[in-house]
């Protein structure tokens, strides 16, 4: 079953479209990853996600049931969330931010222990939230996420702004919490902060969700440039000349977007013109081109 | 870019063009609108005014002169909270201190900046009244030398009360301390009036009731001459405490 | 996972911790029955009627400005946290209905306007005892004012408080409540009679002006004049929690 079902969720602002017609599947028990470079709609698709943002089109399904404004109260007793900045009250220290949390969702003092637990917090209670560091406001927003055992966690780039050591803590807990059977929804601008911790990922550019899916449909999704080595690359692409957009790229052809056919053809006919080719290889590529190929030419 | 700093003149043209959304402009128009009201309603409902032929400008005066201390305290503190809070909220202290314009200087400048929205307020309101005046029927020579010294005096007890409190905003990022205080010194300009001269001085809001033009002692309207030598020495107080708390602002540590 | 309405209200104490709101419920009463217990001091004259002109000078200033900019104040206050950083997301993002949510915030203004009340109180009796001398206790009937008072407080505590959340802004809340109070206040002063409790604000201070014989009062506490009080309190602030409701249910979050 999915955890999270968009069916054509839209938003519009007067006529400025910011998200448009999202079918949005996150399966339950994975780390989701929601991907797409600042101001692609990922924030405005998580605020409609949690009904803090009225859809204008489109529906949305949690954990199987609508989730609207006349269910969002009752919905959101299972969800926990961190949108945009990190919450929590500055005048007061970040274990009495935990108590309001406590008291306003009748919770017992072995969740928040747990949730404070599972971002290391412990230490850090007695403290005033104004001076809590960036990373320790987010793991903050994190626990007052966590304290009510949600079964879906919608977290909104959790890792802006912390550094290498605090994003890999970010990561390790998402797995855990995906582990242990939480559905995770986590949005980044930067590939790489979720890459690891991931099992879908779905691409948001300009308000259009690009591509859903697993690692390796991703993968797939992008055909990587074919390489072919050959003594002669500049006579193998006069071979070729007009049928393929080959280009010479060192000692090697390089020939983007081709599929299984078009390279078996393409050997075929310089093999048949005497051009020596001794290897023909797909390019490593790392998710992080992937990423960038997608959102920056929009394709897909 | 140049690197040469601001100057002055730039700091203040920068304060005025942060003047846009803030509405202060709609606070400085409430404080105009209040004042002129609560004076032509005193006027109007005054037994004084009643009769055509003791009608005075000594009503209108009397009533303007407690629509000052009941108007401007809350109102001035609520554009100087405006001008300063943005820099709070924003980083602004620090931005302007990297780009050379220090604290203290924006401090001034958001002074300066502030005073020009109170000397037009004070402008139009007195301007207001005697034109209501005149059309209500008050027909007597216009006492111009009395008017004038209130008009000017009371402008300068606002501006003190507006300097006051941007030192204050810019000291306490808390509104409710700036709000709070132009509530208590709203309390203290209006009972004012009833204190003696001595403990009128010892506040900056006692001084509303020492530029009053007129009053009523009981039923009788009685004409006063504003205190122009104790609002003068304290303008010179506060502006030398505020040039020197502004310097010191300069010295500190950026927040 | 049902939360208790209590819940909701603790955590709205627990919020206004080290918020400097208690220097408005205390000083605010104090400081306006102190300035006019001062002003009759000064004038040399006795109060005429006991604890009544006690009673009279500390109450009817203090219910026509101070209180109601006050309320605007403690309601700025309330709100002024979920402003702040990503609360309202959080706020909204959690299972606790939106009427608890405006409820809760309604009653702990209202519930700091009620300590207000009983700090007047307390300091008009000490005033009384200590500084005039006077004989006896504070009249029955002004702890039955001070009742209503509490109720009346109400209206204004939701009307702020519903504005308070809709605006991001501490002071233009103010800036309302200076206008809502002076336009009750001209109103009261017309003798308009009870239409002029649909304004929130006016119920506040026609509860202060029971019994008193200012405004067109009669000078006695009748359960007319009590009654209006109470029943125009409980109307108004029904419709000001269920618009604020309505309002929170159906807009955006924005930040």
């Amino acid at each position: 079953m999915d955890t999270v079902t968009t069916t054509g969720l839209t938003k519009s602002y007067g006529r400025q479209v910011v998200v448009q017609g999202l079918d949005l599947r996150v399966p339950e028990g994975c780390v989701y990853g929601f991907l797409g470079p600042n101001g692609s709609g990922k924030s405005t698709t998580m605020k409609m996600l949690l009904s803090l943002v009225r859809p204008t089109a489109g529906e949305v399904l949690v954990l199987g049931e609508p989730m609207n404004r006349s269910t969002r109260r009752r919905q959101l007793a299972r969800i926990g969330s961190l949108i945009e900045s990190p919450p929590g009250y500055g005048h007061l220290t970040g274990g009495e931010n935990l108590r309001l949390v406590q008291r306003s969702l009748g919770l017992d003092e072995a969740q928040v222990d747990r949730a404070v637990r599972s971002v290391r917090l412990e230490e850090q209670l007695d403290k005033k939230v104004a001076h809590y560091s960036l990373g320790m406001k987010q793991r903050l927003g994190i626990a007052m996420a966590l304290a009510r055992e949600p079964r879906l966690l919608v977290l909104d780039e959790p890792t802006n702004g912390l550094d290498p050591a605090g994003i890999e803590e970010i990561r390790e807990l998402l797995r855990r919490l995906a582990g242990r059977g939480v559905t995770v929804m986590v949005s980044s601008h930067l590939l790489g902060e979720v890459d690891k911790a991931a099992d879908v990922f779905g691409i948001l550019s300009a308000g259009r969700l690009l591509f859903q899916g697993s690692r390796e449909q991703l993968f797939a999704a992008a055909v990587p440039d074919l390489l072919i080595d050959t003594s002669d690359p500049h006579r193998a692409r006069a071979v070729l000349d007009d049928r393929v957009a080959a280009r010479v790229d060192g000692g090697s052809l390089r020939i983007p977007g081709i599929d299984d056919q078009g390279t078996a053809r393409v050997v075929a006919d310089l093999v048949g013109a005497g051009a020596p080719v001794y290897g023909v290889r797909r390019e490593e590529q790392s998710l992080e081109d992937v990423f960038m190929d997608l959102t920056r030419g929009g394709r897909l | 870019m140049s690197g040469r700093r601001v100057g002055t003149g730039g700091v203040v043209r920068n304060e005025v063009a942060k003047l846009r959304h803030l509405r202060v402009g709609l606070v400085a128009g409430l404080m105009v609108l209040g004042m002129v009201a609560l004076t032509l309603l005193s006027t109007l409902t005054s037994a004084v005014f009643a009769d055509p032929a003791r009608r005075s400008w000594d009503v209108p005066l009397a009533g303007l002169s407690l629509a000052v201390p009941l108007v401007c305290p809350l109102l001035l503190a609520l554009v100087a909270s405006r001008m300063v809070d943005v820099e709070h909220q924003g980083g602004g202290w620090l931005l302007n201190a990297t780009s050379g314009t220090t604290p203290g200087v924006l401090c001034r400048a958001k002074l300066v900046t502030g005073a020009g929205v109170v000397v037009v307020v004070t402008a139009v309101t007195h301007l207001s009244v005697w034109a209501l005046g005149r059309l209500a029927g008050i027909d007597a020579p216009v006492p111009v030398g009395l008017w004038l010294g209130f008009a000017a005096a009371g402008l300068a007890v606002n501006l003190v009360v507006l300097a006051l409190h941007v030192v204050l905003s810019a000291t306490v990022d808390n509104q409710l301390v700036a709000l709070g205080t132009g509530l208590l010194g709203t309390v203290v300009a209006v009972f004012g009036s009833g204190f003696p001269a001595w403990s009128a001085h010892l506040t900056p809001w006692g001084y509303y009731s020492l530029v009053a033009a007129a009053g009523y002692e009981g039923q009788d309207l009685v004409r006063t001459s504003p205190s122009c030598f104790s609002v003068l020495v304290l303008t010179v107080t506060a502006a030398a405490l505020f040039g020197l708390v502004t310097s010191r602002f300069d010295r500190q540590e950026t927040r | 996972m049902t939360t208790p309405f209590s819940a909701a209200l603790g955590a709205e104490l627990t919020k206004l911790r080290r918020s400097l709101s208690w220097s408005v419920v205390v000083l605010l009463p104090v400081v306006v029955v102190l300035a006019g217990s001062f002003t009759t001091v000064v004038s040399g004259q006795q109060l005429a009627d006991g604890w009544h002109t006690l009673w009279l000078r500390s109450v009817v200033f203090y219910g026509l400005l101070p209180l109601p900019l006050g309320l605007g104040i403690l309601a700025s206050l309330a709100w002024r946290p979920e402003h702040r950083g990503g609360s309202w997301n959080a706020l909204m993002s959690s299972p606790v209905p939106s009427l608890y949510v405006v409820l809760a915030k309604t009653l702990v203004v209202a519930l700091l306007g009620a300590v207000m009340q009983l700090v007047l109180l307390v300091t008009v009796v000490l005033t009384g005892k200590l500084l005039f001398g006077l004989a006896g206790m504070l009249p029955g009937r002004y702890l039955v004012i001070t009742v209503l008072l509490v109720v009346a407080v109400l209206p204004v505590a939701g009307v702020q408080s519903a504005l308070s959340m809709a605006v991001r802004s501490f002071a233009t809340p103010v800036a309302v409540a200076l206008v809502g109070a002076g336009t009750a206040a001209v109103l009261l002063a017309a003798e308009l009679g009870g239409v002029v409790l649909v304004l929130p604000w006016a119920v506040t201070a026609r509860a202060t002006q029971l019994a008193t014989g200012t405004f067109g009062d009669s000078g006695e506490l009748t359960a007319g004049g009590a009654a209006a009080v109470v029943v125009a309190g409980a109307l108004l602030t029904l419709l000001a929690v269920a618009l604020a409701t309505r309002y929170l249910e159906r807009r955006d979050v924005h930040t």
